[in-house]
């Protein structure tokens, strides 16, 4: 079973969102919370739907990364809920993250356009 | 310009107070999403990939520099500093909160804006010619009948529930900038017999996923009858239109199944009673409106300018640039000037506020305080005197928009893709700006000649991908973004449909697709010839030939 994290647009201003272990959105996708057995599936998406801060909550699959110096980073699977986690990625000023290597905006896109004037 | 009268004004502010009464009973949780969506897509408000987005309209691409200013202000205040100009003339918002946007609707209404009916099955802002009223060629003024579509069909009872949107273009020159064939209806301004004004009408042009050609409904339509005609097409297409699938919805596939003549012979026969029922305008209400776009007092200049044609030797850049970007107008001594928002490496259509403020300056120091948006995402300056050019081009440099490059390679027309777009499967900008870098040399592009490179993020078409000569459509394959080529596809009064060659690329070999693209037609033209003129005369097989080898495709 690959791992789920809700997520959503947060209501007020449609900015994606993930849903944490205590119950809050959160914009931070390492926060999400991580269903694997069935039930806690299950849970994961009703509570989600339930939730009134929120519009269109939906599961995704997703992947844990364990490195040395921090404790976890989550990665969704799909590039389209990638670029929804981490892009635009033709700014890099509003870009949270990284996005697949054939498009990597520190090499291929221009950071002076936006940013220049 | 059109002005709004008092109903124009009364109507806009209730529908700003009505909407902000809708938005706090969605705050509140009184209003449910699905209540509230129908209500916010009414008011052009979307919820995309990162957040909402508004779209707003600009009326057949008509602006002044107060209503540009005052976007740009909105994209500083409520965004996050950039707005984006649209291939349907119109402007969006890509960071506005909800809870933000009945602000931004009383702003925009201080300048006679809006966002209705930027969304939904109802009938969409009227696009009409940029070079409309200034172009020496032109039969008529389109935009005079533009703003008279606007006003029948704002809100029309009748029409507010369509089985699917609706676009209607109007062109009123022989040299077509519309893609008016493209359109649910198209209207071409021609002379009829007796040199009296009128209209050829097409129908079930468009796009998407079912790419047509409009086919003509009449050919000849006088003008008084203008929105009685309209009247009965959507009449019957309201009627049979498919509102039992979505994908079949649009009146292309209602003149596809039913046939042009048996259409035309609905459509006649409804024509016939609604013309009886004084939907048509008397004259004095068509001289009305036309007298808003009335010539503004030009003033008496020779048509040589002498600084206008030496600094063109002096700066072969802007040499490049008086090439590319200026158009002739109808009156001695002045230019149409094209502000291409195509610099290398940018997002197509993308302007920042600071650009945005800068050229409203411009547009009042160098074209009577006004412009308009091109439906391949640039603006137009169209009153600039030939002396003026000059100290424009070098103006718009500063702000990083004197790039000469209308109609050349980079000048790329992308829909935002999935870098904001929630029904994309795949990302444009990057690959726009990717070409853009890969087809940067100037002098390159020159050789290359006329060209249209048109990007879509997925087969909705935003980005018009099967009407550029070169298409690019995004599609996801197997979880990775793939990129489907077409060629020969034209979006003036010779319209085409670009053809699928080959299987997809992938991202990382688009760009070598296109360059390999390119490369063969410029060894296969003869001289003087344009892409799609070698690409009309020799088919696609050479160009097959080169993507996949010759072999591989006498294969498949």
């Amino acid at each position: 079973m690959t791992l789920q994290i809700a997520t959503a647009n947060r209501l007020t201003d449609g900015i994606v969102v993930y849903l944490g272990y205590d119950g809050e959105w959160t914009r931070h996708i390492d926060e999400a919370r991580v269903a694997e057995r069935e039930d806690d599936i299950a849970d994961l998406l009703i509570e989600a739907k339930a939730a009134a801060a929120v519009v269109g909550a939906y599961l995704i699959d997703a992947e844990i990364h364990l490195s040395e110096e921090s404790s976890r980073t989550i990665r969704p699977q799909s590039y389209r809920e990638r670029i929804r986690a981490f892009g635009p990625s033709i700014h890099p000023a509003f870009a949270k993250k990284m996005v697949p290597e054939h498009f990597d905006p520190r090499t291929d896109v221009s950071a002076v356009f936006m940013n220049g004037i | 310009m059109y002005k709004y009268d008092e109903f124009d004004e009364t109507f806009v502010s209730e529908r700003v107070a009505q909407f902000r009464e809708q938005v706090a009973r969605r705050l509140s949780g009184d209003l449910s999403e699905d209540e509230f969506r129908p209500l916010r897509l009414m008011n052009g408000l979307y919820l995309q990939l990162h957040a909402y987005m508004l779209r707003v309209a600009i009326p057949y691409g008509m602006l002044s520099s107060a209503q540009m200013r005052k976007l740009a202000e909105v994209a500083r205040t409520y965004d996050r500093g950039y707005a984006h100009f649209t291939t349907r003339q119109n402007i969006q918002f890509n960071w506005p909160k909800l809870e933000d946007t009945p602000d931004i609707l009383e702003e925009l209404a201080s300048v006679e804006m809006h966002a209705i009916q930027t969304s939904g099955n109802c009938i969409r802002n009227v696009t009409a010619d940029q070079y409309a009223g200034v172009d020496p060629e032109e039969i008529d003024d389109s935009r005079v009948w533009s703003e008279l579509i606007r006003q029948w069909s704002s809100l029309h009872p009748e029409f507010t529930f369509l089985p699917r949107k609706f676009k209607i273009a109007v062109t009123g020159s022989p040299h077509d900038r519309t893609a008016v064939k493209f359109h649910d209806i198209g209207l071409i301004i021609k002379r009829g017999p007796d040199g009296e004004i009128g209209f050829e009408v097409l129908v079930g042009g468009g796009l998407g996923r079912t790419p047509m050609i409009g086919r003509t409904v009449r050919d000849f339509l006088p003008k008084q009858y203008l929105l009685s005609y309209l009247e009965a097409i959507l009449r019957v297409y309201n009627q049979l239109g498919r509102r039992d699938n979505k994908y079949k919805a649009r009146i292309k596939i209602l003149v596809h199944e039913t046939g042009i003549d048996a259409l035309r012979d609905m459509v006649e026969a409804e024509w016939a009673s609604v013309k009886e029922e004084g939907v048509d305008l008397p004259d004095a209400e068509v001289d009305r409106v036309r007298s808003y776009f009335s010539d503004p007092e030009y003033l008496t200049l020779p048509d040589h300018d002498h600084t206008f044609q030496v600094k063109q030797f002096e700066d072969p850049t802007f040499g490049r640039w008086v090439r590319a970007n200026l158009a002739p107008h109808k009156v001695p001594g002045y230019v149409i000037a094209n502000i291409s928002l195509k610099p290398i490496g940018g997002a197509p259509g993308d302007a920042t506020s600071a650009q945005m403020t800068a050229i409203a300056d411009l547009a009042d120091k160098y074209s009577l305080g006004e412009m308009r948006v091109a439906h391949e995402q640039n603006l137009v300056f169209a009153d600039v005197k030939k002396s003026d050019a000059y100290a424009l081009w070098k103006q718009l440099n500063e702000i990083q928009l004197g790039t000469p490059n209308l109609g050349l390679i980079s000048d790329i027309i992308a829909c935002p893709g999935l870098d904001y777009c929630s029904l994309a499967n795949a990302r444009s900008i990057p690959v726009a700006q990717r070409l853009q870098r890969r087809f940067a040399d100037i002098k390159r592009q020159f050789d290359i000649g006329a060209l249209t490179l048109n990007i879509s993020g997925c087969i909705n078409a935003c980005g018009h991908h099967h009407a550029g000569h070169i298409g690019i459509l995004g599609v996801d394959r197997r979880g990775e973004e793939y990129y489907q080529l077409t060629l020969g596809g034209s979006a003036d009064e010779n319209a085409s449909i670009g053809k699928i060659v080959g299987p997809a690329f992938s991202g990382a070999e688009i760009v070598d697709a296109v360059e390999l693209v390119v490369e063969t037609y410029l060894k296969l033209r003869n001289s003087g010839e344009k892409f799609i003129e070698t690409y009309r005369q020799l088919g696609e097989t050479p160009f097959k030939n080169a993507l996949f080898g010759e072999k591989q495709n006498a294969a498949a």
